[in-house]
């Protein structure tokens, strides 16, 4: 049984589809990758899966229990968090704050364990732990973000574009910590601009263009791929 | 006029900041975390004043002791009316909700109107004899009021900095969309958020009918100065409504000094056009 499932969705925002029947599925401890051109649907489909983003047809599961439709407070309590693109920190909070609301669903002991081990995949927000997290560079940010949406225990963590305007060390650095997270056993699942680099760590990639899959695969493979190279990785 | 009469100036402003203060932490934490200027908030004030007025008349108990009387029964008010009205409009634009609130501020003013009447009231008669320091008259309602305020502002610190769902207003107030995907229970903050505007528009109100009068348009007369506060500390953030409160209040006082105390309103108002030209997201900080 996959862990998150998506079936045939059709879907958007409002009147008009932006998905068209697009297909999705991740295996628990897998990184999955959503590649294609601008406009696709790509976040779109991520926001779809966590209630964010209307489903009009077609059906999502998360391991096997239908949530089509949930609301995203409903949907964190399952196992499954997401890391929006923007506005991704409470900027007046703490950083231990932001992290704090992370774990706002649990009341347990597991509270100070979780943030122990956010606190080592991410060391420098150990050391600014009383810093106001708006106060912070972007890539500081990101950190934040990721480590918000790591206080639930989460099973499956979205991440929308999380390398967007970062500079290429920052960028690269947060892939290290992807991967890190994955190590874990946490799944993930994202929609990458730096498609690339996003595919070479991924265990599966799909190509998604117009709202529907064009391509899947294992990552390597999808970049061995010469016709999704020249059209969709940029050569 | 010689120092003396500054000092007496800049102690009213003081007092008249606490007053302002406490109904500015409830608008602007009413904004940060519903979006909307609460435009039923003076009036509230008012139903806080008269609800003391109902235990010290009808119970004959003194003004302390119906205190607490009066903010609770203010909180479950605010509830009430979130909860029947305001619940009802959260999907629509804000400024639906801000006529709403318009609207409920005519129907508070009007039902105080029809069970107290019109006329000026006050919780104890008589002459308080105010005692003076380095030439500056204090009364003991002066003190009450501006150390109850500080004591409120310190609880609502420590609310806000030390406690859950305190530290889940923050979140909420910074950015809802987040506090929702991380699952936050937002309902339930707003019914806080209703319970903390509304005790502390209570205090508010009583501290002004102490330092004033009781009647029905007292808390319609405050809503001009208090928007001007949470204005000036940059509207959502309720630390910046206490260094806005108190900027507004003793600017209103210490101008009486050189212009008619008729103007006061005017200065409120200028300093939050000022604001708004020079400095719009407030004294506290830029919203990121």
């Amino acid at each position: 049984m996959s862990l998150l499932q998506v079936d045939a969705v059709y879907g958007g925002y409002g009147a008009a589809d932006i998905l068209h029947g697009a297909d999705l599925a991740v295996e628990p401890g897998q990184i999955v990758v959503i590649v294609g051109p601008n406009g696709a649907g790509k976040s779109t489909l991520m926001k779809a899966a966590f209630g964010l983003a209307k489903v009009r047809k077609g059906r999502v599961a998360f391991e096997g229990r239908e949530i089509t439709n949930l609301r995203p407070d409903q949907i964190v309590r399952l196992g499954m968090s997401y890391v929006p693109q923007e506005h991704n920190v409470f900027p007046s909070l703490s950083v231990q704050e932001n992290l704090e609301m992370g774990a706002y669903l649990r009341r347990d002991a597991g509270v100070a364990r979780q943030m122990e081990m956010v606190f080592e995949i991410f060391p420098r927000l150990a050391e600014r732990r009383r810093q106001a997290a708006g106060s912070m560079s972007g890539g500081e940010r990101q950190m934040v973000a990721m480590g918000r949406a790591l206080m639930v225990e989460p099973k499956l963590m979205l991440l929308d574009e999380p390398t967007a305007g970062l500079s290429p060390l920052f960028a690269e650095q947060t892939f290290d910590r992807i991967r890190d997270i994955n190590r874990r056993g946490i799944a993930i699942l994202m929609v990458e601009q730096n498609a690339k680099q996003a595919l070479a760590i991924a265990d599966q990639g799909y190509v998604l263009a117009m709202g529907r899959n064009r391509h899947g695969g294992p990552g390597r493979e999808l970049l061995a791929d010469p016709e999704i190279g020249e059209l969709f990785l940029g050569g | 006029m010689v120092l003396a009469d500054y000092l007496q100036l800049l102690s009213y402003g003081i007092i008249l900041g606490s007053i302002l203060t406490l109904g500015a932490i409830g608008v602007s934490l009413i904004f940060g975390i519903l979006g909307f200027a609460h435009f039923a908030h003076g009036d509230l004030m008012a139903v806080g004043a008269y609800a003391a007025l109902t235990v010290v008349v009808g119970l004959n108990w003194p003004i302390w002791a119906a205190f607490p009387f009066a903010l609770a029964a203010t909180a479950v008010v605010s509830l009430v009316i979130d909860q029947t009205l305001y619940r009802r409009l959260r999907r629509t634009a804000p400024v639906i909700l801000l006529i709403s609130s318009f609207g409920m501020a005519l129907i508070l003013r009007s039902v105080i109107q029809l069970v107290w009447g019109s006329q000026d009231r006050v919780y104890e008669s008589g002459i308080q004899l105010p005692i003076l320091i380095g030439g500056v008259a204090i009364r003991p309602n002066h003190i009450i009021i501006v150390g109850g305020s500080i004591v409120l502002v310190a609880l609502l610190h420590v609310f806000l900095r030390h406690t859950r769902m305190g530290k889940a207003m923050r979140a909420m107030s910074d950015n809802v969309d987040l506090a929702r995907i991380s699952g936050i229970d937002t309902e339930r903050v707003i019914i806080w958020t209703w319970i903390l505007g509304g005790a502390l528009a209570a205090a508010a109100g009583i501290f002004l009918a102490m330092e004033t009068r009781l009647h029905p348009t007292m808390g319609w007369h405050m809503l001009l100065p208090i928007f001007a506060a949470a204005i000036l500390g940059g509207i959502g953030r309720p630390y910046g409504a206490i260094a806005g409160g108190m900027v507004i209040g003793i600017a209103q006082e210490m101008s009486t000094a050189f212009w008619s105390p008729a103007y006061k309103p005017a200065i409120a108002f200028g300093l939050m056009v000022l604001m708004l030209i020079i400095r719009p997201t407030g004294l506290v900080g830029a919203r990121r």
